[in-house]
């Protein structure tokens, strides 16, 4: 429902390929560079090993992992597909883009991959991870799929969807996730299915041979008892003898190096602070600690940010005199720090100049958004605390995002700004906000907002004007309707008033308008506005434009003109198909028209659709919820399904109980319960009878996520899961939860 | 896959009352009365008091409220059932049974009372 006069960013359409705007290096390898041994015993078992399709890399940073997994990717054999990961992927939209995209530069998974992932209803563990997990499951050219630093995915949906993926490696194919800790699969089963190798700290610790050649090839030569010594000393950790071996190298004694480099991390930070760091030239000291607030660096950037001319230089020798760098492009234009390192010289500048640090992550912000890195300079606004800036740019960069479908990352921003206060002078963000968990099923969560954006409007009379935030709150009031359909009505007008004084086009106003008309009785002049609606065609986000053409088909059945609402129904569900979105309302209108034509297996379809659809439309868009159902229950009644009636009918009357004025539908539901209590036979629970709130369990079943952890998820208590999973358990006429999933896909209520 | 031990998914399949092998293995017909002068809601709602009345486990509780739904009595109408019955059966029944039916109508009653922005 949300639009704007923004434009869309280039990239590949919806069809057949990601909308994201991806980082290529992330999704390439990082490439071997000289100074680094080859681990040939391990990635010779790696290689060897490949009966089990699951392989764990857990070691503590400075181990080696992503070398040894670089290595690996090197040697000619089986094709790669790599992903870097990063906080951003806490997002599962955009983690699982990065994967579908790792895959299909393999072989194509297929448009319905992308599909999922680009809409922004579209739940995560119902559809993207089922349609993720059959395309990587039917890859026939075999492919090892790397998941580096794991351990950055905090987010449970993401976790979730890795457990889920491991159950499809195809034969052949390898599934490999590295990181700190352990990853988030279920191990113990695995092990005991003998499907997953684990790599550990043991098995990455270098021996004395490996420790000698890498002291080699950092040019320090050391006697045989001085190298037993050090590799002693630090337990083979590469990281510690890599940093020895610098130490060393810049004139160090050995007896220096062995006591800094026990496998202890607190020695090794001392080290740096003492020694190391005051060893090397003040310019590359204060280069290298100033230049771990940012994520990734050029020159450039590193020059507006340290104030340092030059920094380019500096930065192009630290990459070829030590591997403290790594090049994140083949060009020698962007590095970022090994990981460990910039925790250890964050740490530094944080004991010695941390006034500083939100002064040169503004200066980050700054550059960034000079140089066409807007989200950039967002996140290190938010890092740096600047919550004026990252409010602006969030006003701008939410619609974009939203579109992308990264619904998970504009919330993390809105609550970021909410608790630091930021939504107060900035309406917009929280418009957005209430207008994307309205979308999303999340009413709390949209009356929330709501609330602090008629705070901003009706709050302070001093405050400035806001023409655009002024009508898109008029057309949030609208969506809400919190106050009937009167008051809907006259809201619509004020968003129609407002944005067009404000030369603002958006086809939701005059949906909304139509909605309004219609539930006022006037009908003709709500088929005038929807088709206003539908006019503005180029413009349109799909699912305003299906729901005005569905609205319409709704009209022309009242009238009994059923060959008109087909093909206005037909093309509704064209616009959808075209982006392969779903849209509740618009199953309602397929599946009426689908009935009366005759084709009832069509009809069912629709009903099955909807009813996976169903949890997103709640009280926080009274008006289109209400609707939607009773056009749903009309159906099911046609089919004798008494069981869906009344299931429908029951969240009718708790959707009217709380807006009762929504017009028309009053009178409407009424005939509907008055046409229902005159069956008077009962119905068995089945399928149809599964609830909102059921429906939004299921999908959650089909992870791997515990009761308790599921409660998490939908805050809810364990035991009121419990007895929903039971419940929908014999709904299904089954009594184990893989039975319950597999009912499900069979009828179609869960993909997979 | 695990093979569950035959028992195993008797005992599971009681617990949670799946209803097919209620009837079919443990032989207790689940299906219309055949009775002309009560009708189905009635019926369903009859056997949902005595459910109450004799004490019933909580699965049973929410199972025969839901069929109560499915048989069309409103959530009002199984509401006073408990008000109704509450003089013949005693407090201590009702105010047990209340909590089950409430999380068969969707009502987390524990959360509910918990909820500082609660009525």
């Amino acid at each position: 429902m949300v639009d704007s006069d923004v434009r869309e960013r280039p990239g590949r359409s919806h069809r057949g390929g990601p909308v994201l705007d991806l980082v290529p290096s992330k999704l390439r390898p990082p490439a071997a560079r000289p100074g680094t041994i080859r681990r040939s015993s391990l990635i010779e078992r790696l290689a060897r090993d490949d009966s089990r399709p699951i392989v764990s890399v857990v070691a503590p940073a400075g181990y080696g992992k992503t070398t040894l997994l670089s290595q690996w990717a090197e040697r000619n054999g089986q094709a790669f597909a790599w992903v870097s990961l990063d906080e951003q992927d806490n997002d599962p939209k955009v983690l699982l883009t990065y994967v579908a995209e790792a895959l299909d530069a393999v072989e194509p998974v297929g448009g319905r991959v992308f599909d999922a992932l680009a809409s922004p209803v579209s739940s995560v563990p119902g559809s993207v991870v089922p349609r993720l997990g059959a395309a990587f499951s039917s890859m026939t050219s075999p492919v090892v799929l790397v998941l580096d630093d794991v351990h950055a995915l905090r987010n449970s949906e993401c976790r979730a969807a890795l457990s889920v993926l491991a159950d499809h490696v195809p034969g052949g194919s390898r599934l490999v996730l590295a990181g700190r800790d352990e990853p988030p699969l279920r191990i113990a089963r695995l092990r005991a299915e003998g499907r997953i190798t684990e790599i550990g700290q043991g098995d990455l610790s270098l021996s004395r041979e490996e420790a000698a050649a890498l002291l080699l090839a950092a040019e320090v030569a050391l006697g045989p008892d001085d190298l037993t010594q050090l590799h002693r000393r630090t337990e083979g950790w590469p990281a510690g003898l890599y940093l020895a071996a610098l130490y060393l190298r810049e004139g160090g004694s050995l007896p220096g190096a062995a006591a800094a480099f026990g496998g202890d991390d607190r020695f090794v930070t001392e080290y740096l602070e003492s020694e190391f760091l005051g060893r090397i030239s003040r310019r590359q000291r204060v280069f290298l600690t100033r230049a771990a607030v940012l994520e990734r660096m050029c020159g450039p950037l590193c020059e507006a940010v340290l104030d340092l001319p030059g920094s380019g230089a500096v930065l192009a020798e630290l990459a070829r005199s030590n591997l403290l760098l790594v090049p994140l492009d083949r060009r020698g234009e962007w590095y970022r720090y090994h990981h460990l390192f910039r925790d250890m010289l964050l740490a530094e500048l944080q004991r010695h100049e941390p006034g500083l640090i939100p002064l040169l992550r503004c200066r980050a912000a700054g550059w960034c958004l000079q140089n066409g890195l807007p989200e950039e300079a967002l996140e290190y606004s938010i890092a740096a605390g600047e919550v004026e800036q990252a409010a602006r740019l969030a006003e701008n960069l939410f619609l974009p995002a939203y579109r992308q479908a990264r619904v998970t990352t504009v919330l993390r921003w809105l609550r970021w700004l909410e608790d630091q206060g930021g939504i107060e002078g900035h309406p917009m963000v929280a418009v957005w906000a209430a207008i994307v968990a309205a979308d999303t099923g999340r009413p709390v969560e949209a009356e929330r907002w709501a609330d602090a954006v008629d705070r901003w409007q009706y709050g302070d009379a001093a405050r400035a004007d806001d023409p655009p935030a002024e009508a898109w709150a008029a057309v949030l009031r609208a969506i809400l309707c919190r106050r009937g359909v009167k008051q809907m009505q006259a809201d619509a007008g004020e968003a129609a008033r407002r944005c067009a004084a404000a030369g603002i086009v958006a086809p939701v106003v005059p949906f909304l308008q139509g909605v309004a008309q219609v539930l006022s009785g006037d009908l003709e002049d709500g088929d005038a506005s929807f088709q206003d609606a539908v006019g503005l065609g180029d413009v349109a986000v799909p699912e305003v434009l299906a729901e005005a053409l569905s609205e319409r088909s709704l009209l022309a059945m009242a009238r009994g003109e059923w060959e008109q609402a087909g093909a206005l129904a037909g093309q509704a569900g064209a616009v959808l198909r075209r982006v392969g979105i779903e849209n509740a309302l618009v199953c309602a209108v397929q599946a009426r028209v689908a009935w009366h034509r005759g084709d009832v297996p069509a009809a069912r379809q629709e009903l099955i659709s909807a009813q996976r659809l169903r949890p997103l439309l709640t009280y926080a868009q009274p008006q289109i919820a209400v609707q939607a159902r009773i056009e749903l229950a009309r159906v099911h009644l046609a089919l004798g399904d008494l069981a869906g009636v009344r299931t429908l009918m029951r969240e009718v009357d708790e959707l009217l109980n709380r807006q009762p004025d929504l017009g028309t539908l009053v009178g409407e539901a009424q005939a509907l319960r008055a046409r229902l209590s005159m069956e008077r036979s009962p119905d068995v629970l089945r399928a149809s009878s599964l609830t909102a709130a059921e429906l939004r369990l299921l999908p959650l079943l089909a992870t791997h996520l515990s009761f308790p952890e599921i409660a998490a998820e939908l805050f809810l208590s364990p035991h009121t899961v419990k007895s929903q999973a039971v419940s929908l358990y014999r709904k299904l006429g089954v009594s184990s939860r893989s039975q319950a999933i597999a009912g499900a896909r069979e009828l179609g209520l869960l993909e997979g | 896959m695990n093979r569950t031990a035959r028992f195993q998914d008797t005992l599971r399949r009681l617990a949670m009352i799946d209803e097919g092998f209620v009837q079919d293995e443990a032989g207790l017909g689940l299906g219309p009365a055949g009775t002309v002068a009560l009708d189905a809601k009635t019926a369903a709602l009859l056997q949902l008091g005595v459910s109450v009345a004799i004490g019933s486990p909580g699965v049973c509780l929410e199972w025969t409220t839901a069929r109560a739904l499915a048989a069309g009595a409103t959530d009002d109408e199984i509401a006073d059932l408990l008000l109704v019955i509450a003089p013949v059966v005693g407090l201590s029944r009702v105010v047990c049974a209340a909590p089950d039916v409430a999380t068969a109508l969707g009502y987390d009653i524990v959360a509910a009372l918990e909820d500082p922005d609660g009525q």
